[in-house]
């Protein structure tokens, strides 16, 4: 019996794992290349689960299209972010003041149109995306939910064809590049703020796809935001400001420690948890896992 | 003469680099030490190990028979140590008075002078000759006056033993001269000074005792001339603009 | 620390909008017996002191404390317990339950205060919402206190004891702002390391404004407790956190006037827009007006008036 709840334990973290590190990674890379930490992340998750149920439930779209739609909107909303409101800060801490304020006016508008005398129809939808992929699967006598195994292949594919993007093509060039020394890539002819929106986008594509496929599993609520938000945060400092690789192994130990609580202890203390650790690592360790040493 | 501060072994390493590579030497009770080198000789990173703004990774600092390696720099300042910064760091937007009242805060004497931290503020600062820029924010000063600001700052806090980080950078003749005047009146006192300059002239004027410092070692410690004419020294400095080569063929 | 508190000036716009307002708010209660107009302005007057309470800390020390409903929900918790334990009377409750704040800001400070710009944000944020998980874990009834009765209907006590404590602030950190200690605190915000380097304990200063600004946020958060007549979880919401730090961006960050103005706009407009279909989309409203001052007026309505006049 404690063999099964093991690999219980390990299979579920393991799925849990690869949408963490999808979630996360979108939020390092736009750290990296924007140089700021964008308090909006979190509400632009919430919106594209708001968005698909709204496309699917309200206009009875198909599932695929509702994600593709509501991930290009949440990518346009994410662009107008970066250049609008993230982009007139002068400085990291005053964009992220900014980001900050707009997530909270996504926030207290979705609660608006979701529910409000001005549209007083919305009201009687409770928000829920209701599973779209049915049925699960057991690997290896566990069973998993197929939507989750969906999100895992969407997950890895969408991480594959970043990494391909940052590795093969120009734009991906270009945006490394940006993220070491944002002078020298101007310099080069490369347009820096033109690259950061670009990167905000897939940033938000990467935060909306980790939504799309959590949402049935999750109340959906307009003020999750906040827990995403601290939980890439959480994933990205852990691992180390900068450090692809440290993102992942970050991504995974809060994934398993995330699933330890929920299965063994009790699903009200993972935030708790979470806290516990950034702050042990701040301390101990500030830059992190594998990130670079502060001067 | 007592040691007022022994330095031990101190290294430090930054990454790949050696910042500094196990340099020890000591500085007694008044005494006026210049020390010189070339760019990244390691010559602010001593000062920055000194005065607790960097931890160093191995070796002592002692000061006045106090281990303060590693301790905090407002620790180390209320012990009698203090430092300027090569590139002075102001509080811009906050007046010139209380850019040094601040630092009066803390003086040695604050005891027993009986003055409050602007009046001794204002001290200083006519000594420094700023007193007329008392009210301006920080930020409107010139660069020589920012310069004589940290200098200031320095001062007023009334240590026994002050590290001054390229005080004359890029200050005018007039300049100069004002602030030689202060710290040469104030070594009178029986305050000790240790100096990082380029501008080898002026210092030579001040200084007692010189320590050539590159990549990290000490590589002579003597009188001004014994420093000036060594061979690796010069090998040192050779083809850097530092003004010895220059002071040489004086 | 005489020499600290000493240098205070009294004759300025600060000490006279202090004065105006505490008028502003005193006068309400002598012209309306409204319980509607008495609860809104009881809590532009908790605000009002968040938003010191904020300002005190991190308009003065740079140090952006996103968790300000931290020392407010253990304010109230604490308070709950002395009075329905030891049946405390509700005055000694409140600054009972101050103290506790500034104790139990003691560990949060001593862990937060060494990180610096967005960890700092990043951490204190996420304290009182941890603090309200392991609440909803730890005790029963939802994490909550009940019985909190001893004020449950008296508003005129409520009204009073939120206004005098807004005074007390009002007064206080105007004398902090305007003494060497308020200098200390800005330099730490100017450049810490030079502070250092001068020979200022910046970790200590950082707890002291830390400390003063928990006790009169902890203050408050006991006299809400005692309104609500139960200490509840959500008392560690977000919106304690971060309504403060956008009333103070509003108004202007590191003065006295500015949180002031901006709780005054900003609670106001949040309490009085209700008016038939707006009254929903008053947060939404007051979200917009923030962010529209903050990328407009990046120094806070106050910043602008001075910067202009």
């Amino acid at each position: 019996m404690v063999l099964a709840t093991t690999i219980s334990f390990l299979v579920l973290g393991t799925t849990l794992g690869v949408i963490y590190v999808l979630l996360s990674e979108g939020f390092s890379l736009l750290y990296g290349v924007a140089g700021i930490l964008n308090g909006a992340y979190g509400a632009l998750y919430m919106v594209t689960d708001y968005t698909v149920f709204a496309l699917l439930a309200r206009f009875r779209l198909s599932a695929p299209l509702s994600i593709l739609l509501s991930l290009a909107f949440v990518a346009l909303i994410a662009g107008f972010i970066q250049k609008y409101i993230a982009g007139r800060g002068k400085s990291s801490l005053e964009a992220l003041f900014l980001t900050l304020a707009f997530a909270f006016v996504l926030q207290y508008l979705v609660q608006f149109v979701q529910c409000s005398s001005a549209f007083p129809a919305f009201c009687q939808y409770p928000a829920y995306v209701p599973v779209f992929i049915q049925g699960s699967t057991s690997i290896l006598g566990v069973s998993v939910f197929n939507q989750y195994l969906v999100a895992d292949a969407v997950s890895v594919g969408v991480l594959v064809a970043v990494w391909f993007t940052l590795t093969r093509t120009r734009l991906g060039r270009s945006i490394r590049a940006v993220s070491q020394d944002t002078v020298a890539a101007a310099l080069v002819g490369i347009n820096p703020t033109r690259v950061v929106i670009l990167t905000s986008m897939l940033a938000a594509v990467m935060a909306g796809t980790s939504s799309v496929f959590l949402a049935s599993y999750q109340t959906v609520d307009p003020t999750i935001g906040w827990s995403v938000l601290t939980l890439a945060f959480a994933i990205v400092v852990v691992g180390g400001l900068g450090s692809l690789i440290g993102t992942v192994l970050a991504a995974f130990m809060f994934a398993f420690i995330d699933t330890y609580v929920l299965l063994y202890i009790n699903p009200l203390l993972a935030g708790f948890v979470s806290l516990i650790l950034l702050i042990v690592v701040l301390l101990v360790r500030p830059q992190g896992m594998f990130g670079r040493e502060a001067s | 003469m007592s040691q007022l501060l022994i330095v031990k072994d101190l290294k430090k390493r930054f990454g790949g680099i050696s910042a500094l590579n196990g340099v020890s030497f000591e500085i007694n009770t008044g005494e006026f030490v210049g020390i010189i080198g070339p760019n990244g000789a390691g010559k602010t990173t001593f000062f920055n190990t000194v005065s607790g703004s960097l931890k160093p990774d191995s070796g002592k600092v002692i000061f006045r028979g106090v281990d303060i390696t590693g301790m905090r720099p407002s620790a180390i300042v209320r012990l009698g140590l203090a430092r300027t910064f090569q590139l002075v760091k102001p509080f811009l937007n906050l007046s010139v008075l209380e850019n040094v009242a601040l630092a009066a805060l803390s003086r040695r004497r604050r005891e027993h002078d009986g003055l409050s931290p602007e009046a001794a503020a204002l001290e200083v600062l006519r000594i420094v000759g700023l007193e007329a820029r008392a009210d301006n924010l920080a930020s409107k000063l010139t660069h020589g006056e920012l310069k004589r600001l940290g200098v200031a700052q320095g001062l007023v806090l009334d240590p026994l033993l002050l590290l001054l980080d390229e005080p004359f950078g890029g200050l005018s003749a007039e300049e100069i001269s004002i602030v030689s005047e202060a710290l040469r009146e104030r070594s009178s006192l029986g305050v000790s000074f240790v100096i990082i300059e380029h501008r080898v002239r002026e210092l030579m004027k001040l200084v007692s005792r010189v320590i050539a410092l590159d990549q990290g070692s000490v590589i002579k410690v003597g009188t001004p001339d014994e420093v000036v004419n060594d061979e690796r020294v010069l090998e040192a400095f050779l083809g850097r603009s530092s003004g010895i080569a220059r002071s040489k063929g004086n | 620390m005489p020499t600290l508190l000493g240098g205070v000036k009294f004759r300025s716009a600060s000490f006279y909008t202090i004065i105006a307002s505490i008028a502003l708010l005193g006068g309400i209660e002598a012209i309306t017996h409204n319980q509607f107009y008495l609860g809104v302005f009881t809590l532009i007057s908790i605000y009002g002191v968040l938003a010191l309470s904020w300002d005190v800390l991190s308009g003065l020390t740079g140090y952006l404390n996103f968790g300000l409903a931290f020392p407010f929900g253990a304010g109230g918790y604490t308070a709950a317990i002395v009075s329905t334990r030891f049946a405390t009377p509700p005055a000694v409750a409140i600054i009972v339950g101050g103290l506790g704040a500034v104790g139990f800001g003691l560990l949060t400070g001593a862990t937060s205060l060494r990180l610096r710009g967005h960890f700092f944000i990043m951490v204190t944020l996420l304290i009182p919402l941890a603090t309200a998980d392991f609440l909803n874990y730890a005790l029963t009834e939802d994490g909550s206190i009940f019985g909190v009765n001893a004020l449950v209907n008296n508003t005129y006590y409520i009204y009073n004891a939120s206004l005098v404590i807004f005074a007390v602030a009002a007064v206080t950190f105007f004398a902090v702002a305007n003494s060497r200690l308020g200098l200390v605190l800005k330099s730490i915000r100017e450049n810490e390391v030079a502070a250092e380097s001068l020979g200022i304990n910046t970790s200590k200063f950082k707890m002291v404004a830390f400390a003063l600004s928990n006790l009169f946020a902890g203050m408050i958060g006991a006299v809400y407790v005692f309104s609500n007549g139960v200490a509840s979880p959500t008392d560690f919401g977000l919106l304690f956190s971060a309504l403060p730090v956008f009333m103070c961006a509003l108004g202007g960050m590191g003065t006295i006037v500015g949180p002031i103005i901006g709780t005054i706009l900003l609670e106001g407009s949040i309490d009085l827009l209700r008016v038939n279909y707006i009254q929903d989309a008053r947060l939404l409203i007051a979200a917009l007006l923030l962010l529209l001052v903050l990328l407009f007026f990046p120094k806070g309505i106050w910043g602008y008036i001075k910067r202009g006049g």
